[in-house]
């Protein structure tokens, strides 16, 4: 492991058994993020972003998938040969993560105070009074007006922004060097969506966390990461310094989602989208999975699959003709 | 005007707060309150704001489909309600005028019945309007799909065969099945993927032309809304705050929500420099809504007259209104 990695994956690949037939929705994906550093990772719905994340927490249920690969190394363990017992002090100790839904994600029946209490109990050993000093202290440090009368209410008195500064709040609560925020914003408002973002901006420089920040937002991507994975359906296309992604993108995918976006077109102009859709993970093409909807597809890219080739510093992708 | 194909006047829309065993009504929800504002033949008309601020349910109380609590709507010269002087249109004028007002609504998973395969969800209304036969309106129902860039052999299908985008077209196709004049879209885009709402989007502005379509459109997403609509008007708690050309209120907001609503878009590109006007806290209940200006007690300008008198619509330059005591 490279020293200023905390994370690095290498061949992950995560099935699905369903009734017809098997599922692969995370393909052979490797990638390291560095210490200090927001790594977005960015897709359509089913392209495999929060089972990666998932996968790496292992909380996929063993029934219906189930993640392999060489490694996941994070720190100076194997996350992938951890057992139950020593994953659970991982997770939510050193590596934390919020969801999308903060509605579901809660428990509804216990109380805020309770829900971050458990961490605090089972991996810092605080009880008591001591415990209950702790999460008011969190809350406050997610700006959540009045905490010590939030801390003894329950999910469903809140709004869905202080839901998710609550999920915040649980996910800081012992100081994790890994932050997995999978769509934080996504069922927020856009003005609620500007509060949590500049709070997490806040947290992640103070704490110096690396975060791996999980988004379809390619503008919430230019406001939080330093570099970016694009995946599609599994697989990842382009991995690319921020900068360079919306100034250079170079696989056609990333063209076509940076040129979907509306709020770039001056109006009167033409948007242009990415004509199709998704190949189904049950089918896919032995080539590269966006050929037939690639503008620049040729034979060789429905034949076989472009490896991930590095075009300039730090920028990769998978394409035969960018 | 002649012009002028509908013209909404004060409309107010209030849900009952109902407790208790005999649902007694404790209260009301003002999820609208005295909107008004008209259309033209052909524009493109924008409702923005944030979850909960009545734009739908204006959408909804426009096409009669939700009772009014006050104001009126006057469509093609068709009064359909007017609350103050207890005037409702009989029903079956109103089955006339439905043909002519239509809705695409936001989720397509929820308003396609599973049950019926797409045919007979496309041909169910202008077989119900007589307009043609079912053998007619099942050929009907095919050009319509094209229209609508999908196979005409779909229409054996069941919606469960289809993606979100898919569905979201047929909902289209159902909704220009009667030839309306004017569409509702309530958030027709929002719960696709940003390559299929391109897709979708661009599809709707091409129809939107060859129909001559009157189409009010609802969104969250300012982006959107900025690049499809001519006007644009800003709703706060049920009222709205600010009307414009959409060339004028991105250039020029001018009330204070306005402004912080436009800076808490996310930035286009990394570079960008943007000065993000943060608002504190959360929309207030429209159960119980602020004093004089209801965005008083977000509002980083607010002065004391700011929660005693509510601000009216006033007109700042040709065709841009604000309501704000400031601006």
């Amino acid at each position: 492991m490279q020293e200023n990695n905390i994370l690095e994956v290498s061949g992950l690949t995560t099935e699905f058994h369903t009734l017809s037939g098997t599922v692969r929705a995370v393909n052979n994906v490797s990638f390291s993020l560095r210490k200090g550093e927001t790594l977005g990772i960015v897709g359509e719905s089913g392209c495999g972003k929060s089972v990666t994340a998932l996968s790496i927490m292992r909380l996929l249920d063993r029934r219906f998938g189930h993640a392999y690969g060489e490694y996941i190394r994070f720190q100076d363990q194997d996350l992938l040969t951890l057992s139950d017992k020593q994953i659970q002090n991982v997770r939510g100790n050193e590596i934390a993560m919020i969801f999308q839904e903060p509605m579901t994600a809660l428990n509804p029946v216990f109380s805020i105070g309770n829900q971050i209490g458990e961490a605090l109990e089972k991996h810092l050993g605080l009880r008591g009074r001591e415990k209950k000093q702790r999460c008011i202290e969190l809350l406050r440090s997610v700006n959540i007006p009045r905490p010590e009368k939030i801390v003894t209410e329950y999910p469903h008195q809140l709004s869905g922004g202080m839901r998710q500064r609550v999920m915040i709040a649980m996910a800081l609560s012992c100081h994790p060097c890994l932050l997995i925020a999978d769509e934080p914003t996504t069922a927020l408002d856009v003005t609620i969506q500007a509060q949590i973002l500049e709070l997490l901006q806040r947290i992640i420089r103070e704490q110096a966390m690396s975060v791996m920040f999980i988004t379809h937002d390619l503008g919430v991507i230019a406001e939080m990461a330093d570099r970016v994975i694009v995946m599609y359906a599994g697989r990842i296309m382009e991995v690319v310094p921020v900068r360079e992604l919306f100034a250079a993108p170079a696989h056609p995918y990333t063209i076509g989602l940076l040129h979907s976006r509306p709020s770039l077109v001056a109006k009167g102009h033409k948007l242009t989208c990415i004509p199709g859709m998704v190949p189904s993970l049950l089918d896919m093409p032995p080539g590269c999975p966006f050929a037939d909807r690639c503008p620049r597809a040729e034979a060789d890219c429905r034949s076989s699959l472009p490896e991930l080739r590095e075009i300039a510093p730090g920028h990769a992708v998978r394409c035969f003709h960018a | 005007m002649d012009d002028i194909i509908l013209e909404v006047n004060g409309l107010s829309k209030n849900f009952p707060i109902r407790k208790g065993i005999f649902s007694r009504t404790v209260g009301y929800v003002r999820a609208v309150s005295d909107v008004s504002f008209s259309m033209r033949r052909g524009e493109i008309f924008g409702l923005v704001g944030e979850s909960g601020c009545g734009k739908s349910t204006t959408g909804r109380t426009i096409l009669n489909l939700l009772t009014p609590s006050a104001g009126s709507v006057v469509f093609n010269g068709h009064e359909l309600f007017n609350v103050e002087r207890k005037r409702r249109i009989d029903p079956t004028e109103m089955r006339g005028l439905r043909k002519e007002m239509q809705i695409i609504f936001q989720d397509p998973y929820a308003s396609l019945d599973p049950r019926m395969n797409v045919g007979a969800i496309i041909s169910e209304g202008m077989v119900k309007h007589g307009m043609y036969r079912r053998a007619e309106a099942l050929e009907r129902a095919k050009e319509l799909l094209e229209l609508c860039e999908m196979p005409a052999a779909s229409i054996h299908k069941y919606p469960h065969e289809f993606s979100g985008g898919q569905r979201q077209r047929i909902g289209i196709a159902r909704a220009l099945a009667l030839e309306p004049s004017f569409i509702v879209g309530d958030e027709p885009i929002a719960a696709l993927d940003v390559s299929v709402q391109a897709q979708v989007l661009m599809l709707l502005q091409d129809l939107i032309a060859k129909l001559s379509l009157t189409t009010l459109f609802i969104s969250h997403d300012l982006g959107v809304v900025r690049y499809f609509c001519d006007r644009i008007g800003v709703m706060y708690l049920g009222s709205f705050v600010e009307m414009a050309d959409s060339e004028a209120l991105f250039a020029r907001p001018a009330h204070p929500y306005t402004q912080a609503l436009l800076s808490s878009m996310p930035k286009n590109t990394p570079d960008e420099q943007k000065q993000k006007i943060i608002l504190e806290g959360d929309v207030p209940s429209p159960a119980n809504p602020p004093s004089g200006c209801r965005f008083h007690t977000r509002c980083r300008c607010r002065q004391e007259i700011c929660s005693q008198q509510t601000p009216l619509l006033r007109e700042i330059e040709p065709g841009h209104c604000v309501a704000c005591h400031l601006a």
